[in-house]
């Protein structure tokens, strides 16, 4: 399952809105107005530092109380007055005023991917009573941070447990702003350890995300993980619903659909028609810029080896495979699937060696991906 | 000094060559560090392969501000040749030429690629004719290229690999002439003139077009940052092929030296060339290059003093950098200082022995490093012979050391060896009492261990090959047996001395100091300690120079030592201090493993660890231990086979104990967490086998290897990777099945039964996966010749051939849906083949039960025999019954009795698969006659008759009280499920299952019943054998409240409620009649 870069090339924590108002943030927020009229008594500056921030993604920054969440959204309080809810997708970060420091830097190592840091650092947190939307970003975070190192396949992460936390945090912060940002980790792990009915539907919650950019990402790889579970015919629907997505200028919507039009010649092949998969896999390569996107060359050579092994051409398939092996290998996920189908490869042309040393760079690089342990 | 010359010549040549040139620089033109080679190269490629797209671009786009996006053609394609994929390279370049993506400046450039690809095979290829032809086809490629393409940029690359290959067709003809052939010469002669030639119109050609780009350009704009590219290019091209021509020269030069005047005359031409290049490139590595190649063609000519001159003008520079060309100058300085008419034996001793002093473990043995020793023994030699007094000490350890030296050099094979022996025994040979002296200083000291060290280890070495001829001999050579004890006495000694003056250095060494030499006196007593077997000396010794000189470069070594050494106590001692050192052992290996990761010792601290965790059960420490042994590691592929055999035994083992936890009706929750457990060391077996037998040595293959690599076959077969394990396991190098071929004395009969059984299995199943039908079936029956010629017992034989039928029976089962009907078809087809030809009873019994096997496994979820089962059945039925024929043909014990009732209870559950159930009970009935105790086949009889049943009511009374009465005993011959149920109850004991056959037949009682009940039309009949049925069940749950289980409880359950329902009653089962059952915990 290819993980299909923001176009920032930073995670996403900005992207739905939804109104419902829970007890639980009710009382966060009686809590949280409580120490803000402490706060408030003290000078300004250590007022600001009372204060949450709120950095927006056009610099902006909003002061005052956050005093609710949905899955797409987080009110501000400013002076005693509820502002609009601002979208998530407007968000850069949110720092809550009684944060420990550990994790003001753990977060900021999470927006610079900078994940060994971040878990190192929120470890550090030390145990206290914190509000509980301090609480739930401590544990999103370390969650978030877990998940992204496996699915970078670091020493020590473990995806199951990584996935485990990630369920755990959205059952119980169901009004997490960062709710579908742990969805769709949850979903790459997923399709990380070959569970891509679960996948599946992870990926298929983003459509309820307020965000075009993020239904459109969704319906993306949700389409990948019907691929991967066979189910063609849907994921071809799906790749043309993403192809036909009106873009406004949305840098990441162009790319999600330049994937879809990818996937959806690669499920053209799968449902029969392997000569028109490759004609439009190669029309693709003829007009993509090979230094543009790696990740997306990956995946129009792993599509053009699937076609060409459906069009029974086993030469073809390799040749294809090993352009990802050999220049377009960055994308785990892309490499791990061509070395995988080049090991089988090798193998049926009687190449038993290079077959054993594609399969061995698979299992040591890649050994957490469904594709190693595929047989 | 013929090889010396020419050896750098080809290495000049293939540096080039490979690198295609060097970095493109021109005089005053600094653009990277002259003596970072490495870097150098690797920028190169990717240079190289970045101006071919910009090179045919100027060709072809001409121009055109739109660049199309296409195949990456070009990276590709040195990707793949840089990986040593040079058939798929030329496989690609001939789909490129009808590719739609492929640009259309690649296409043009084909002929180039494919010339140049040919080229570099050639270069790897070792069979002679091979690489004629290949240098034919390459030279025709690259002459199409030039044809067609006379204005593109790469003409002058093309060019120069055209000239390339005449020189490697001279150098293979030279090699042929060995000296004497005349013809061969003169044709080779020839070759690398017009080797010479191409290079020097290349040359004017690159100057030409060199001339014609601007000087000055301007990298903002395309079109001039094309031209810029380019213009590096033909200068590095340039570069190559001035050294390249000039280093040929003294190639050539070679092959004339009977004509002295056209030998000097190229000669010097060589000279001249290669000092011009000096002069342009001086500040260059390039230009140092020349320089050596120069000084050497001076000493060649026997000019010794140029020689020198040349030599001592790279010898000077300081950067160290340069440290590899400097070893390369001084080797070729060393003779010319030595030679009678210059005598400058310091020079060579001081020069030379300071290189030494600073030579790494792994340059010791290098040819350029045994060319040094060897001059160093000469000057060394010489020195002493020429001292006013020979009889001096100075004089004597000059000696001494020459004969250390020289001993060195001929215990290396190559074509030193025979020259530094008749030096050593010039010499007076090996030293056997080195004279005693009292060291003064530190320096002293150090000197006269190094001294005994070295003549310690040539003598060792010389030892052990006498040792050798003498075990040959027969140990009866007294000649050689007195150099044996000589030489044993000297090696004590010379290790008794070192010892001593290392000690005395470092009692002599002052507050001052160098570190590195204590350091160096500290590494050479520890490895004498452990010499002289003073093991304890040898770990704190070992320990202290790693812990606390941890930087010196010796400290990994030490640490390694110490930690044999530890471990050796630990396996001596006894238990009183076995702890002790298991401490110590744990200790170093740890402290080793950590503080020098990324060497080869704290690999090998590693290996020591692991076989420790693996003993003591810990297979997931074991692992973690394992990664961190570095791949290229030799010990990484012995301990990746060492934790994947354990870890895959462990997992066989584990499947045993599954099974033991389901027969005792284990918790759910504890067969998950086993099975999981084993899933983990499956896939631990797996990973870790499939790196080992990937990274293992196969000099040496033994029990270790062949089991490697069956148990990874075992598992691949076993994960749908038949043709994997096909290939593994035929694997020229790595596989068990060409050892076995070769009569491999190291692996046990038992081993090759093991390997003869999962080739079989993969044979069969790589069929399903592609293989060759037609090709695999013979394999397989090659197979079945070797493990009848392998296994001697017939019993044996037809056990291993059932545990056979019985994984792919397994294998069948656990399949994908949509690929059994495929795997199916092929196991049969494959099994009808065998059958037509088998002769031996084990084949056709395997035949005919994995046919039974197949059949089972094409049985509908209802139980009921598909179309596809029934053509199993029938085929199983024919093998079967090919038995039996063949056995009544051949007589004898051909059938033994107890296989020929086995095949006849087979025979009666086949008639039953396929509804002929009179003929199945007739069977069963012969089968029962002669012996009527067989609870399996009593059973069996049961169970065909419940299905008769289903057509014929009345069988359901027979299938509870019996059928098919003795006329002499007037017993039934068929028991039926009352007695059945009745002799299981009476003979259960905790250590067999008739408990379980005693509950299946109450359980059919009921079961048969009910089914006669339900086919009754009499309503009062059918009510009194449904309450029969009901009052059955109840009978046995109350005197057997525990039902034998779970399990057993929810069938009678479940068949209780369907009574119950029958008869109108609520269908409240057992509820009324036990307590409630135990809560089960839910399975994973």
């Amino acid at each position: 399952m290819p993980s299909v870069p923001s176009a920032d090339g930073l995670p996403r924590f900005s992207r739905i809105i939804c109104l419902n108002w829970t007890l639980t943030t009710m009382k966060s927020f009686l809590l949280r107005f409580g120490v803000g009229l402490v706060a408030a008594t003290f000078g300004a500056s250590a007022a600001f530092a009372q204060q949450d921030q709120l950095y927006k993604t056009n610099d902006e920054v909003v002061r005052g109380l956050v005093s609710g969440t949905t899955p797409g959204s987080v009110t501000m309080t400013v002076n005693g007055a509820a502002q609009a809810p601002i979208p998530s997708s407007e968000i850069k970060r949110l720092i809550f005023a009684e944060e420990p420091g550990e994790l003001r830097r753990g977060r900021e190592s999470v927006l610079t991917q900078q994940y060994e840091d971040s878990v190192a650092e929120l470890a550090k947190i030390p145990a206290g009573n914190y509000p509980s939307l301090v609480q739930q970003d401590i544990e999103f975070y370390k969650a978030y941070s877990a998940s992204q190192l496996a699915l970078k396949g670091s020493p020590g992460s473990n995806a199951n447990d990584a996935a485990a936390a990630l369920v755990a945090f959205t059952r119980a912060n169901p009004n997490s702003w960062h709710y579908f940002d742990a969805r769709k980790a949850a979903g790459d792990l997923a399709a990380l350890t070959g569970n891509y009915d679960y996948a599946a539907s992870a990926y298929g919650e983003l459509l309820q995300a307020p965000s075009l950019s993020m239904k459109v990402e969704g319906k993306l790889l949700q389409s990948e993980a019907l691929m991967r579970l066979g189910k063609h015919e849907e994921a071809l629907a799906g790749y043309k619903q993403v192809a036909a997505a009106n873009a406004n200028g949305d840098d990441a919507i162009e790319k999600y659909k330049e994937f879809a039009k990818v996937g959806q010649a690669v499920a053209t092949a799968h449902t029969g028609q392997p000569a028109e998969a490759i004609k439009s896999l190669n029309e693709i390569i003829a007009t993509t810029d090979p230094t543009r996107d790696q990740a997306l060359y990956a995946k129009i050579y792993n599509g053009l080896g699937a076609a060409h092994l459906k069009a029974n051409a086993p030469k073809e398939a390799l040749l294809a495979y090993l352009h990802v092996d050999l220049l377009f290998l960055q994308d785990p996920d892309a490499h791990a699937e061509a070395l995988y189908n080049l090991s089988k490869l090798w193998g049926s042309l009687n190449q038993s060696q290079r077959a054993l040393d594609a399969r061995q760079t698979l299992r040591e690089r890649y050994g957490a991906s469904a594709w190693a342990s595929k047989e | 000094m013929r090889r010396l010359f020419s050896d750098r010549i080809a290495g000049a040549f293939r540096s080039v060559t490979a690198l295609h040139e060097e970095p493109p620089r021109a005089t005053g033109e600094k653009t990277a560090s002259p003596t970072n080679g490495l870097a150098e190269s690797m920028i190169d490629r990717k240079r190289i392969a970045r101006f071919r797209i910009f090179a045919a671009l100027l060709v072809a786009a001409s121009g055109s501000a739109a660049v199309r996006a296409e195949d990456p053609a070009t990276t590709f394609l040195e990707a793949l040749r840089g990986r040593g994929y040079y058939d798929t390279a030329l496989d690609y370049l001939k789909s490129a030429e009808t590719s739609e993506v492929v640009p259309a400046f690649f296409k043009a450039q084909i002929p180039y690629e494919r010339g140049l690809t040919m080229v570099e095979l050639a270069a790897v290829e070792a069979n002679r004719d091979l690489k004629i032809k290949l240098l034919k086809e390459a030279e025709a490629h690259l002459d199409e290229f030039l044809t067609k393409n006379s204005a593109s940029p790469l003409v002058p690359s093309a060019r120069k690999e055209t000239a390339n290959i005449l020189i490697a067709q001279a150098r293979l003809l030279v090699r042929d002439a060995k000296g004497t052939d005349q013809a061969k010469l003169a044709e080779a002669d020839k070759l690398y003139a017009q080797a010479y030639q191409s290079f020097q119109a290349i040359r004017e050609d690159l100057k030409k077009r060199l001339e014609a780009i601007p000087k000055v350009l301007n990298d903002n704009d395309r079109a001039q940052r094309l031209l810029r590219e380019t213009r590096d290019q033909y200068r590095q091209t340039y570069q190559a092929v001035r050294l390249l021509s000039a280093v040929m020269l003294v190639e050539q030069a070679e092959i004339t030296k009977e004509n002295k005047a056209e030998y000097e005359k190229r000669m010097n031409q060589a000279i001249a060339e290669l000092g011009q290049i000096y002069t342009d490139y001086r500040i260059f590595y390039a230009g140092f290059q020349a320089k050596v190649f120069q000084a050497d063609a001076y000493l060649k000519m026997g000019r010794y003093a140029d020689a020198i001159a040349a030599a001592k003008e790279v010898l000077e520079q300081e950067d160290p950098g340069l440290r590899s060309i400097k070893i390369q100058a001084l080797a070729v300085a060393a003779p010319a200082w030595n030679h009678e008419s210059i005598k400058q034996y310091d020079e060579t001793v001081n020069q030379v022995g300071a290189m030494l002093d600073t030579a790494r473990p792994a340059e010791e043995r290098e040819p350029d490093f045994l060319r040094m020793k060897l001059s160093l023994a000469k000057a060394l030699k010489a020195r002493a012979e020429a001292s006013a007094n020979p009889t001096s000490s100075d004089a004597k350890k000059d000696l001494r050391r020459a004969k250390a030296m020289s001993f060195q050099v001929s215990n290396v094979q190559g074509d030193l060896q025979k020259e530094a022996r008749e030096l050593l025994v010039a010499l007076g040979g090996p030293d056997a009492a080195a004279e005693e002296i009292e060291p003064t200083t530190f320096v002293e000291a150090q000197q006269a261990g190094r001294d005994a060290f070295d003549v310690a280890q040539s003598s060792e070495a010389t030892l052990k090959t006498i040792q050798t001829r003498l075990k040959e001999a027969g140990g009866n050579d007294a000649e050689l047996q007195q150099q044996v004890e000589a030489l044993t006495q000297t090696v004590a000694k010379a290790r008794g001395d070192a010892v001593r003056y290392f000690r005395d250095a470092l009692r002599l060494a002052g507050p001052d100091e160098d570190p590195a030499s204590l350091g160096r006196v500290r590494y050479f007593l520890t490895v004498l300690y452990y010499g002289n077997d003073d093991l304890h000396a040898a770990g704190v010794m070992g320990e202290f120079v790693a812990r606390r000189t941890s930087e010196d470069p010796t400290a990994p070594y030490c640490g390694r030592v110490a930690l044999a050494a530890y471990k050796k106590l630990f396996d001596e001692a006894d238990e009183s201090l076995k702890d002790f050192y298991l401490a110590r052992t744990e200790s170093v290996a740890t402290f080793v493993g950590e503080a020098f990761k990324g060497q080869p010792e704290a690999a090998a601290a590693i290996a020591t660890l692991i076989p420790m965790q693996l003993q003591a059960g810990k297979i997931e420490e074991a692992l973690a231990l394992l990664q961190q042994i570095p791949l290229d590691s030799p010990l990484r592929a012995q301990m990746d086979l060492l934790v994947g055999q354990i870890a895959w035994a462990e997992y066989l083992r584990g499947g045993a104990k599954v099974r033991e936890l389901e027969t005792a009706q284990a918790p759910a929750e504890e067969i998950a967490a086993l099975q999981m457990k084993r899933d983990a060391l499956k896939q631990t077996a797996l990973t870790t086998l499939e790196g080992g037998v990937g990274r293992m040595q196969t000099a040496k293959y033994g029990k270790t290897e062949a089991l490697a690599v069956i148990f990874l076959a075992q598992i691949l077969v076993g994960s749908d990777r038949a043709q994997d394990a096909v290939a593994l396991l035929e694997d020229p190098e790595k596989g068990v099945l060409p050892k076995l071929a070769g009569g491999n004395a190291d692996i046990e009969p038992k081993i090759a039964a093991e390997a003869y059984k999962v080739a079989l299995r993969s044979y069969v199943s790589s069929i399903v996966s592609g293989a060759n039908a037609n090709d695999a079936i013979e394999k397989a029956k090659q197979t079945m010749d070797a493990l009848d010629g392998a296994v001697a017992e017939k019993k044996t034989l037809i056990s291993i051939y059932i545990s056979v039928a019985q994984d792919l029976q397994k294998q069948l089962e656990n399949a994908p849906p949509n690929q059994r009907e495929a795997l199916s078809k092929a196991f049969a087809a494959f099994l009808e083949q065998v059958r037509g030809e088998a002769q031996q009873l084990d084949v056709l019994v395997w035949v005919a039960e994995t046919f039974y096997g197949i059949a089972q496994s094409a049985v509908g979820p209802d139980g009921v025999a598909t179309p596809a089962a029934k053509g199993y059945y029938e085929q199983a039925q024919g093998a079967y019954a090919q038995i039996l024929s063949m056995g009544k043909n051949k007589g004898g014990d051909w059938l033994p009795k107890d296989v020929e009732r086995t095949v006849e209870m087979k025979l009666a559950m086949i008639d039953r698969e396929l509804g002929d159930y009179q003929g199945a009970i007739a069977r069963f009935e012969r089968v029962l006659a002669p012996n009527n105790s067989v609870l399996n086949v009593q059973t069996e009889a049961a169970e065909t008759l419940m299905k008769w049943g289903q057509q014929d009511p009345q069988q359901y009374f027979s299938a509870i009280m019996g059928a098919r009465k003795d006329p002499k005993t007037q017993r039934n011959v068929i028991w039926g499920w009352t007695r059945l149920s009745s002799v299981a109850r009476q003979n259960a004991k905790p250590e067999n299952d008739m408990m379980e056959t005693f509950f299946l037949a109450r359980l059919r009682m009921a079961e048969a019943l009910r089914g006669y009940a339900l086919a009754s039309k009499d309503a009062a009949q059918k009510k009194k054998h449904l309450e029969l049925a009901e009052k059955s069940i109840v009978e046995i749950a109350k005197a057997m409240p525990t039902m034998g289980g779970a399990d057993w409880r929810r069938k009678f359950d479940d068949v209780l409620k369907a009574v119950q329902k029958d008869l109108g009653k609520p269908t409240d089962g057992l509820s009324k009649v036990l307590p409630p059952p135990a809560p089960e915990t839910a399975s994973r």
